[in-house]
């Protein structure tokens, strides 16, 4: 990391503040049917390098210690990166304070390294309401949108309709695509930490199109089902089958995804 | 199969839309600066048109311009002789983007009327009274093609429309610089000059290219009210310097000049 003073959990410490470049957070909705917008795609060109990776997931059964040393893991593997690193876009509060996500881990990757832009994209779950100091709120838990993020991109399903937790995923893997057929990004990576179903669903998804898909053994539930089915050379997990290539790195040592990274060209040596 | 996946790919969009794929194409020139030409095409006079190609051309080779050049996309032909061109502002992108390969040029084309084959390529019009036809540019790789809607045509208005539109995107969105050039023109010219200029983009305006670009050149008053329009000779390096100064891009051979030259660069850009 570029400073030694100040450590992912301290990019963190502002729960509401928007911390995105220049201190502007863009907001873009657009309707499931819509075609992508060209403002959002855009976003992505701001990079220094034409390569984008998404990480994907959840934090279900770890503890604040397991959070601040996911943080650490991603802030160490990606070290110098350049390009687009963006995940969904919620932002988690326990008692005023971050309560941290694989949402927030683009925020803190493009703290640390300049010409990296953190993006992210969501679904609109519920109406979206202002709550007590006009506090933007997502769902009647709290959540609210990640301020670490230059840009995101809400999908809804018409004015008044709802979608559920996977219903930005066709926009997302859309924009990938563009950037790659369009804007000549070179590289396109996915990550899977832990997680769901919808997790499963997207390291199936990025394997077929080719992106370098990378599950994180012992971060937990998905991704470590997914890890145990390849190394045990099961070609199936819950009836579906899991396609193309998918790499699989251990949660104790980001070295290794860093050395994925560097191999594929995500990262310079 | 092979002659087909050559074709130049374009797209269509009813007004109003943004494209995301248009936005992202431009995206890929290595500078960040976009250039729109307008101006003079079926009504220009022969003079007006006398150097025309080689005078933009040379400026922009001269400048090592290698950002994304917006234009109408479209060539006329003599309605008498389709074999010769008529001279005008749309035949200059794709020759500047045949002499820098790293220029990304893309063909906005107002649908002003069905669209018709025939041997000379695909029409875009061919308006009763005109000594000319128009075709989309066989020069140009891509293009967006913009109707108001299947049974409703656009107008010429369209086309700079469109480009203010994409233009804003990629100002607003990904940083990028532009500048509006116009070379003799009527009024759709006029229109896009004037709109160009309120936003407070830079607008270079060659004088003595003729018609509504000189008109503009010349009026005191609306220059004053209007920094960021910068008026130019027609001459090589008057518009070379003036694209270096709007589109804040220093050329390499300037840089290789060293320091001392650093007041000739604060100069050019500014």
């Amino acid at each position: 990391m570029n400073s030694t003073a100040v450590t992912p959990m301290t990019v963190l410490q502002h729960p509401y503040r928007v911390t995105a470049p220049g201190g502007k957070l863009h907001l873009l909705i657009m309707n499931a049917s819509d075609g992508l917008p060209a403002a959002f795609a855009l976003m992505g060109t701001n990079a220094r390098d034409k390569i984008a990776v998404r990480i994907s997931g959840g934090c279900k059964g770890m503890n604040a210690e397991d959070k601040a040393e996911m943080l650490d893991y991603f802030a160490h593997a990606f070290d110098g990166y350049g390009g687009v690193v963006w995940s969904g876009a919620t932002r988690q509060f326990k008692e005023e304070a971050v309560d941290p996500m694989v949402t927030d881990v683009p925020g803190v990757i493009a703290a640390f390294n300049p010409g990296c832009v953190a993006l992210g994209t969501l679904p609109r779950v519920d109406l979206l309401s202002l709550q007590g100091d006009s506090r933007l709120v997502l769902d009647q838990y709290g959540t609210g949108p990640n301020p670490s993020m230059s840009g995101i991109l809400i999908v809804q399903n018409g004015p008044d309709g709802k979608l559920d937790w996977d219903g930005d995923l066709n926009a997302a893997f859309g924009i990938m695509e563009n950037w790659r057929q369009y804007a000549n990004f070179q590289k396109l990576g996915f990550i899977g930490w832990n997680g769901g179903p919808i997790t499963y669903n997207e390291v199936v998804r990025s394997a077929k199109l080719g992106y370098l898909t990378t599950v994180v053994q012992g971060s937990g539930r998905a991704a470590d089902e997914i890890a145990s089915a390849i190394q045990t050379g099961n070609s199936t997990l819950g009836g579906k089958i899991l396609e193309g290539s998918i790499n699989v790195v251990p949660r104790e040592n980001p070295q290794q995804l860093r050395d994925l990274l560097i191999a594929n060209g995500f990262l310079r040596q | 199969m092979n002659d087909l996946v050559k074709m130049p790919p374009f797209f269509v969009a009813n007004k109003g839309e943004r494209s995301a794929k248009v936005g992202l194409i431009l995206s890929t020139a290595p500078e960040r600066c976009v250039v729109r030409f307008t101006g003079g095409c079926g009504h220009m006079s022969a003079a007006d048109a006398s150097g025309l190609y080689e005078l933009f051309v040379e400026a922009f080779v001269q400048a090592d311009f290698k950002g994304a050049i917006l234009y109408g996309g479209t060539r006329m032909l003599r309605r008498d002789n389709p074999k010769i061109v008529v001279p005008g502002i749309t035949e200059i992108p794709p020759l500047i983007a045949n002499r820098s390969k790293q220029v990304v040029s893309m063909g906005i084309v107002p649908r002003t009327s069905d669209l018709s084959f025939n041997e000379f390529g695909l029409i875009v019009s061919s308006e009763p009274g005109n000594d000319f036809f128009t075709i989309v540019h066989p020069l140009q790789k891509e293009f967006l093609i913009v109707q108001s809607s299947v049974d409703v045509p656009a107008n010429w208005d369209t086309e700079w429309q469109e480009c203010v539109t994409i233009i804003e995107s990629l100002r607003t969105y990904s940083k990028w610089q532009s500048v509006l050039i116009c070379y003799n023109g009527g009024e759709v010219t006029e229109r896009e000059l004037l709109a160009t200029a309120e936003l407070g983009w830079p607008v270079m305006l060659v004088s003595g290219s003729g018609r509504t670009t000189d008109k503009y050149a010349q009026d005191e008053y609306f220059l004053a009210q209007h920094p960021s329009v910068l008026v130019v000779d027609k001459e090589v390096t008057a518009i070379r310097d003036g694209l270096i100064k709007l589109s804040g891009s220093i050329p390499r051979w300037m840089e290789l000049r060293g320091t001392s030259d650093q007041n000739e660069k604060e100069k050019y850009v500014q």
